[in-house]
């Protein structure tokens, strides 16, 4: 353990601590009783500045509500997140909206979250103008540089969000992200609504702009190339929990997790599945609306024993800062 | 059976135009001369990017355009026959029952007021004649053969009650009833999450490999094509641009789009370049209704001259089984 601190140089960004959230659905018609969706179910995470990290896993799993929860665009049930050590898990807005422009979020699809009726160029200034951060005289020069920055022109910022393409778009929304110069940027399925060949040019802006300006990513997605490609650490995520967290090449050389296997092998085209054992694949995620008892992965492993019935696994380290939630790995 | 089977396209575009009358009384050329041949027993993948017609050249096979779109031009010979000279009730007795197809989307597809039972029996009365309770059983089977499990039930469930995968599979199952020799896929995993596209590609390529049936496969996701099927047909603007074999996808692309795009798809990084850029392509995908005069990737394309710009290629054969639209290869 002591050579691993050493090694961590970094300093954590984010920290949450056994994370909750669950949403309360209407009551059933009968039963009286209101469904419980637990959406996730302690998540204990931390993220260095600069890198990215890459949350993966299938789609209802938790992966996005977690992004939401990190920049407090909703309040989470019960645990902690840290953000440079301060616990905001609780604020209310008044205290939280100073500390916003620090953290900002690119949103999956560039058609619903661009406001219509707002030109380009008051949704990039918009935050700019909230957050009091340049004199009036000033905004619009900054307007154009960030236009100029993702790529787009200084004529844009007249026109509508109607004008422009997806890869247009999600350019106009990395820019109003990057408005406030965050430390840290939630980018939520960023690329899955575009053309492969405009997947690239965004992707590669993300990159640019990382490097640019020091910011640390939390990268959402289910592509799983894409995280081979360009994350520093993954951490997959099944039904609300972390199941495995490790540095992005030991999750793809070595990944421990039985649904880890699974995802990477399932991936089409993949060289996985040709060294790794298989994972058959039994049937599709359960409800987070009934969850299962013990490790929730258990009804769709091979491998399960009775612990895993019983038992909930806990996120375990491995060495190397490889940690793992399963019985079957010693 | 196979071999001589083999020598005889099933299906043959010729000279395809799919076209849809605008507003103002422009034309977009959605589909602009394609030509394709699918054998008996061969999984096609048809790849391109939104927007490049490869929906639209399917549905124009199974003649489901409809007005301000309509097919301008070509043949679509199935088995001697011209789909597209025929009258509408012969057209009826084809779809479905010779060609079937499998939507992108499976919670559209489904008709929500009718159980999974009923819309499955429906399709082989309407084809097969048979009688109701003959086509509950047959639908049971059904659902045996595409792994839904517990069938008896599922029969009696609405379309809601289903998971995304096994709606998929319910209409895979539809797309078998009437063991047609041809199943075009559209898209049939993209709304799927990785490990439950898995499954739906492995039941294609068994009901492929149990019954002979030929699939077109639609897609935009290279390694789907990768892993199923056999040959693959890159398109661009309307028009296929390259033709090979899915093995060559990555090793072997020839025109220069189906290069970059092979380049702009995150592969694993080698520890030597320090960069993490990904190659992407300039420009965007072109709009269909305003497209450039010569060869409709030139705008973007790195290696243009000056020939690209006034004169379109054709799709010349440079290789056996291996077509490209593309200057370079042509002399």
């Amino acid at each position: 353990m002591l050579e691993i601190h050493e090694l961590e140089m970094q300093e954590t960004l984010i920290r949450t601590v056994n994370l909750k959230k669950y949403y309360k659905l209407g009551r059933r018609y009968f039963s009286g009783h209101s469904a419980v969706l637990k959406a996730l179910n302690g998540v204990t995470l931390n993220i260095q500045a600069g890198e990215t990290l890459g949350l993966v896993g299938e789609s209802g799993c938790g992966k996005s509500t977690f992004g939401r929860l990190l920049v407090r665009l909703e309040r989470p049930t019960s645990g902690e997140i840290y953000f440079k050590g301060e616990d905001i898990s609780f604020y209310k807005e008044a205290i939280l909206r100073p500390l916003r422009k620090n953290m900002q979020i690119v949103f999956q699809d560039p058609y619903s979250s661009l406001n219509p009726k707002m030109t380009v160029g008051d949704i990039v200034s918009e935050s700019m103008r909230v957050h009091n951060l340049y004199p009036k005289s000033e905004i619009d020069e900054r307007t154009i540089e960030l236009l100029c920055l993702v790529g787009l022109t200084p004529e844009d910022r007249k026109k509508y969000p109607e004008a422009f393409s997806g890869g247009q778009r999600q350019r106009i929304g990395i820019a109003r992200a990057l408005s406030v110069k965050p430390e840290f940027v939630v980018a939520d399925e960023p690329v899955s609504a575009l053309d492969v060949s405009i997947q690239a040019q965004i992707v590669n802006l993300l990159l640019e702009i990382q490097e640019k300006f020091n910011i640390t990513y939390l990268f959402i997605t289910h592509d799983l190339r894409l995280v081979e490609y360009i994350c520093d650490q993954v951490a997959v995520m099944y039904l609300g929990r972390i199941v495995e967290f490790a540095n992005t090449e030991d999750v793809y050389k070595n990944p421990l997790h039985p649904y880890t296997r699974m995802l990477l092998s399932s991936q089409p085209g993949s060289d996985f599945d040709t060294k790794l054992p298989t994972e058959k694949i039994y049937m599709d995620v359960p409800s987070p609306l009934n969850l299962p008892s013990g490790c929730v992965f258990y009804p769709r492993c091979s491998q399960k024993r009775d612990a895993c019935v019983k038992e909930v696994p806990i996120l375990r380290d491995f060495g190397l800062n490889h940690q793992v939630a399963c019985h079957l790995i010693n | 059976m196979k071999s001589h089977k083999k020598d005889h396209p099933l299906l043959t575009i010729r000279g395809l135009k799919t076209e849809f009358r605008l507003q103002d009384n422009k034309v977009l050329r959605a589909v602009d001369g394609v030509d394709l041949s699918i054998r008996a027993g061969e999984i096609h993948g048809l790849v391109g990017e939104s927007g490049c017609g490869k929906t639209v050249a399917a549905l124009s096979v199974l003649r489901l355009i409809r007005w301000p779109g309509y097919i301008s031009d070509g043949q679509v010979v199935w088995q001697s026959e011209d789909l597209l000279k025929l009258k509408k009730k012969e057209m009826q007795k084809i779809r479905g029952k010779e060609i079937s197809m499998i939507f992108q989307e499976p919670m559209t597809s489904l008709n929500p007021v009718f159980t999974i039972g009923t819309q499955l029996a429906d399709v082989m009365r309407l084809h097969d004649g048979l009688s109701k309770n003959q086509a509950l059983n047959k639908a049971v089977e059904l659902l045996g053969i595409v792994k839904i499990a517990d069938p008896y039930r599922r029969i009696k469930e609405y379309p809601h009650q289903l998971s995304g995968g096994m709606r998929q599979r319910v209409m895979i199952a539809m797309a078998i009833s009437c063991q047609p020799k041809l199943i075009i896929a559209d898209e049939p995993t993209t709304a799927l999450d990785v490990t439950i596209q898995k499954q739906i590609l492995d039941l294609m390529k068994e009901i492929q490999e149990k019954t002979g049936t030929s699939f077109i496969l639609i897609t935009h996701d290279w390694d789907v094509i990768l892993e199923i099927a056999t040959k693959v047909a890159v398109m661009y603007a309307g028009r296929i641009i390259e033709y090979f074999t899915a093995k060559d996808l990555y090793r072997n692309p020839m025109h220069p789009y189906a290069r970059a795009l092979v380049q702009s798809i995150p592969r694993k990084r080698n520890k030597e370049s320090s960069t993490k850029r990904l190659k992407a392509i300039a420009g965007n995908v072109p709009d269909l209704a305003d497209l450039p005069v010569g060869c409709k990737f030139s705008p973007r394309c790195p290696d243009v001259f000056e020939q690209c710009v006034e004169v379109e290629p054709t799709l010349k054969e440079i290789a056996p089984d291996h077509l490209v639209r593309c200057w370079k290869y042509m002399n």
